[in-house]
């Protein structure tokens, strides 16, 4: 790891007035993402601005981004009315991560392409041209199956979709002020070269909180993942999903995927299709997998996703 | 170890390796000058800085740069090897600590982050000559075998017993999903913790 200089402040506006100063300086929070790019020298940045001494400040109905992965998981409130939050949080990397990762941390966390992350490599993202992945010789067992323009890395935040399946929204703090939008907007599917992640916050800009309404809709969600390993592991692909089913027929869904994109993948068309029916949680899984693009090594988890929706919508109350 | 001894150990020639090799090397200055911060931020670094905090239940004061993790800090500057450094990428639980109770993968924090807070390691598990529920419990239940990751595994077991959350096997494991033990001890190690609930 590299030297660099270290800054800590008391509050959020102060970090992100300071972002603007010194310009390419890595945010720390927990760190556990920023701690791997930093030991493989894949980010060098001379400036680090931790946000580790930052007061959180309790509003109802939010989630600070500086909340512990830990902290969502023991939230009686979380777990009551927003449940695939509970469950993507609960299950996320370890325990002695999820007591640092921070709310903020995970939904702003780097792709984990083994290319993206070894200095070796150069691809779209760190400013170079074409994608290693690609190569039908890669290992690509764990890339996207629904693809970028230039990348095919797979997002592997849980709580991305989760949030997303409950129709959470970011509060975001910039120097100007602060702007709120839905947590899929956070994520940009075809980012500048040289952009090293999917994320469409400007520079020096901040999640503050995520916002989340009790809704019929969020009360009837779950998360579902599938890890090659019982203990803890990166999901290969995993599904938050939610459905209001009023009368026997859905009002309203929501399907969205992790790890199977370069950014959480929600299924919009499917979900239109499903609104006025009866939750058909088997035709909805063919649907999802229908315009799955594999790669070579990687069409194991185009009938992994397949399940997992249909598994998902079948916890469902219908 | 007596004092009156003088032992060299591999650890000792390394670190002395290191210093030497240090001295002939000057660090470049990078970003803004020493003390020189944007509004409402302190800044550190990247030379070395003071960081107090409390360590198995006496202050400790050691003198850092930022970039040093927790885990290299208790290893390398305060002697406390402990806590092992085995992937060094969060992933194994061979380096868990507390910090102010919680169980944490030392080689994922910073040791300036430490500043002012608690930290305890399997050195300052035990009360004196009386062992921890825990530790005694892995002893009865040879719940070791090369014994490299038992140094994290205890520290994260003897959390989970402490904060009442090693209610069933199920939640045992759940727990211990951060620990890894490439002997494959588990068996004994959830019988250990099982008893060391009770």
């Amino acid at each position: 790891m590299k030297g660099f200089s270290y800054y800590t402040c008391a509050d959020l506006s102060s970090a992100t007035r300071a972002l603007q100063e010194l310009k390419g300086a890595a945010v720390k929070a927990g760190g556990t993402d920023l701690m791997d790019l930093l030991k493989e020298r894949r980010l060098e940045p001379t400036d680090v601005v931790s946000l580790h001494a930052v007061k959180q400040v309790a509003v109802k109905g939010e989630l600070s981004a500086l909340a512990t992965l830990q902290d969502v998981a023991d939230s009686a409130w979380v777990k009551e009315n927003f449940p695939a939050v509970h469950t993507a949080a609960a299950e996320a990397a370890t325990p002695q991560i999820r007591n640092v990762g921070t709310v903020g941390g995970n939904l702003c966390q780097h792709s984990r392409c083994v290319y993206f992350r070894n200095r070796n490599f150069d691809c779209h993202a760190t400013g170079g041209e074409g994608c290693p992945a690609l190569d039908e010789n890669a290992f690509h067992r764990y890339h996207a199956i629904f693809r970028g323009t230039h990348c095919v890395s797979a997002h592997t935040s849980n709580l991305a979709p989760a949030l997303m399946a409950v129709g959470a929204q970011a509060h975001c703090l910039h120097p100007d002020g602060e702007r709120t939008l839905d947590i899929g907007l956070l994520y940009d599917l075809n980012p500048a070269q040289g952009k090293p992640n999917h994320l469409t916050l400007r520079p020096g800009e901040l999640i503050r909180a995520v916002q989340l309404k009790p809704t019929p809709l969020a009360r009837n969600s779950i998360y579902v993942e599938f890890r090659e390993r019982q203990s803890f592991d990166f999901a290969v692909a995993s599904v938050a999903a939610a459905v209001h089913v009023e009368g026997g027929k859905v009002r309203q869904a929501r399907i969205v995927c992790g790890a199977v994109a370069p950014i959480p993948y929600r299924a919009r068309a499917v979900e239109d299709a499903m609104i006025g029916k009866a939750l058909d949680p088997a035709k909805a899984a063919a649907a999802v997998v229908a315009d799955a693009q594999p790669l070579a090594g990687n069409q194991f988890k185009v009938v992994i996703l397949k399940r997992l929706v249909q598994r998902a919508l079948e916890g469902l109350k219908a | 170890m007596s004092d009156d001894k003088i032992r060299v150990s591999r650890r000792d020639i390394l670190r002395g390796a290191g210093a030497a090799a240090l001295v002939g090397a000057t660090v470049p200055a990078q970003g803004a000058p020493a003390g020189k911060a944007p509004a409402g931020l302190s800044r550190v670094g990247p030379g070395p800085v003071e960081c107090a905090f409390e360590l198995n239940g006496k202050q400790k004061k050691i003198t850092v740069e930022p970039r040093v993790t927790l885990l290299d800090a208790l290893r390398d500057r305060v002697g406390l090897t402990g806590a092992k450094r085995i992937c060094d990428r969060g992933a194994c639980g061979g380096c868990t600590v507390w910090v102010d109770g919680q169980i944490v993968n030392s080689c994922m924090m910073l040791a300036v982050d430490a500043r002012g807070k608690k930290v305890t390691t399997i050195e300052g598990l035990a009360q004196g000559d009386k062992l921890h529920p825990v530790q005694q419990a892995f002893v009865k239940h040879d719940a070791l075998q090369c014994g490299f990751c038992t140094p994290g595994m205890i520290m994260t077991c003897a959390a989970m017993v402490d904060q009442g959350k090693a209610k069933d096997r199920a939640s045992i494991q759940h727990e211990l999903a951060g620990n890894l033990c490439r002997c494959g001890t588990y068996p004994h190690i959830f019988t250990a913790v099982e008893e060391a609930a009770r």
